[in-house]
Parts: structure tokens; sequence; C-alpha cells
């Protein structure tokens, strides 16, 4: 069971040099989400279980934080003191296709790791605070803490999918 | 993007967390097959043999992956038995260097690797919350090193191969 992201503890202060790393895991979730959908029914990608986001409703929140992600990493670069706040309740995405919310995430995503290739070191050095965490952050951090946050969504979908199959 | 990846020897590990992040961490060693496939998709012989200044083919490091997922499960034994040391790995890479992967095919070697992850996967799913946290020394790092732990560091190991092949592929654009 994945434990609740608010909960999570997490630590930052990452070099420069650790960036490529991220920007491959970022770049993975892409791939991860369609092997994941793929072959499964729409009913299960749309249905909440337990009042719970849907496959499709994970998903879609991925490409919404995307969109705070990519100006985050603007405001990180422009020395704005503390970065936009998150987004929590998605849209409803289950009457989409789920290629539609995929495709919606990955060409946020795309954006996302174009805009993090063109940063330059001193750049990825600079740092914004975190609206809830309270703690400075670079767009290296930031590229980390999406790549956790990506994975902590897959496992909600494994969790859903498995439990519509044990069901 | 000018920077530099760091180096897998020069590279530091944060194991403090005392919350159970296996889940996550179990999710990322599980993508790493279709990331590999989606990587060597559609790029020709040549470049999977390519040797970029004598260093590993994208071949040799799907390999290499293959080469090293026993002695993971091995150290998941070591843990288990409540070993002192993880067993030792073999620094100079001998297994990857004499494997000859370069004359398999590539789809022979992701489908291997699909097939090994999967069992490693298989076996995770099935410890206990106290079993993620027992613990042995690791060998190289003189650091306690907790079921956790251990994966967390094969999941970084994957990524630093899946940046290496990225690279690979890049030189091959540009020469």
């Amino acid at each position: 069971m994945a434990l609740p992201w608010f909960e999570r503890n997490l630590r930052f202060g990452y070099s420069p040099e650790m960036l490529p790393f991220f920007l491959e895991r970022l770049e993975g979730t892409m791939i991860r989400l369609g092997q994941k959908v793929k072959g499964i029914d729409n009913k299960v990608l749309s249905s909440r279980l337990n009042d719970k986001w849907s496959v499709k409703e994970n998903i879609g929140h991925l490409a919404e934080v995307d969109e705070v992600a990519n100006k985050r990493i603007d405001e990180i670069i422009s020395g704005v003191i503390v970065m936009s706040p998150a987004v929590f309740e998605p849209q409803d995405y289950n009457p989409w296709p789920v290629e539609k919310v995929i495709d919606f995430f990955k060409k946020n995503r795309l954006s996302n790791l174009a805009k993090y290739k063109t940063l330059s070191n001193e750049q990825l050095k600079k740092s914004s605070l975190h609206p809830r965490l309270k703690v400075q952050m670079t767009p290296v951090d930031l590229a980390w803490f999406d790549a956790e946050h990506d994975d902590h969504h897959l496992v909600k979908i494994n969790e859903i999918l498995q439990l519509t199959h044990s069901k | 993007m000018s920077t530099q990846q760091t180096k897998w020897f020069e590279r530091k590990f944060d194991f403090s967390s005392e919350q159970n992040i296996f889940p996550s961490i179990l999710e990322r060693l599980r993508g790493t097959p279709a990331r590999l496939e989606e990587k060597t998709n559609a790029i020709g012989d040549h470049v999977l043999n390519l040797k970029v200044n004598d260093s590993w083919s994208i071949k040799e490091n799907i390999g290499h992956l293959i080469d090293l997922e026993p002695l993971w499960m091995g150290r998941l034994e070591d843990i288990l038995n409540k070993e002192i040391y993880l067993r030792a790995a073999d620094l100079q890479n001998q297994k990857t260097d004499q494997a000859n992967h370069n004359a398999r095919t590539v789809t022979d070697l992701l489908n291997e690797f699909r097939s090994l992850r999967a069992s490693t996967v298989k076996r995770l799913e099935l410890l206990s919350d106290g079993e993620i946290f027992l613990c042995a020394l690791h060998p190289r790092l003189k650091s306690p090193m907790r079921m956790m732990d251990h994966f967390l560091f094969v999941a970084e190991h994957d990524d630093h191969h899946l940046v290496t092949i990225n690279k690979i592929i890049q030189s091959s654009h540009n020469s």
C-alpha cells in the first residue's frame, strides 16, 4: 500500500550532476503508464473504487501537476520567492478515451523535459520556496520530487488494477 | 544541458528513510524492462553494438543488467539469512566483459532481462513489512543496507545504465 503522498518525508539538495537520472525517470513514466493501461477495459480505467480517483484521473492529475511544474521551473529561474501552489482534485477525465489522457500527459511531460534540458548549470543551482513543504527547491530537486510523485501514482494505478482483477 | 552525470562509484546514497517506500521502489523495478524496450526499439544493430571510447555498447549495458540480477537476488537471500555482509559484487565486471553480449540479438537480451526482472518482482511482492527493514552490511560501502535500501540501490543502478544508453544513442546521432 502506498504511503499517503502528503506524509512522505522528502529530502532535497541534489547536485546538478543528478539531473540526467531524474530526467530519465520523468521520461520513463510515459512508457510505464502506456504499458500499464495496455489492454485494460475502459470501464476499469474509468471506475472510482471506494470513491478514490480512477486510473484516468490519476494520469490526468500527473498531467495537471506537470503544468504547475512547468510554471515552477520558470519561477525558480526568475527568482520568485515562493513557487505556485500545487493542484489537487483533477477535472473529470473519465469520459475521455485513455489514449487522449495519456497524450495530454505526454504533451506536458515532453514540454517540461525540453525546458529542463535548456537550463544552464547556474540556473540549476537557483532555488525558490516550496509553498507546502517550506523548503528551498532547485530545478534538480523539483525534477526528483516529480519523479517520486509519478511513482506514487503508478503505485496507486497498480493498486486499482490489482483490486479490479481480484474482484 | 551541459551537465555531466555522476559516475556510479562516486554516487552517494541516502538510506535514511524510516518510512516504508518499498511499493514505489518495486514500481520502479517493474518499469525498467519497458523503458529499455522503448529506448532500443527501432535502433539498428550498428548503434546497438557501438562501443563509444571503448566502453560498453547498448547490448552490453543490457547484458550487464542481466548479469547482475542473480547478485541482487543473492543479496536478498543474504539479508533474509541474517548474514553480516552482503555478498560482494565483481567490481571488475568480468562477467559482462567476457559474455560477448554483442553476439546476441537485442530482442533476446531484452526478453531475458524481462523474464529475470519479472521473477525478481514476483519474489519481492512476497516480502513482509518486517523483512523490508531487515539489513546487512554492504561490502564496498561498509554501511548497513536494509532490504528496502538494497532495492533502491538496484533501481538507481537501472537508471544509471538507462542514462548511459541515452548517451550512446546521442553520440551515434552526433557522429
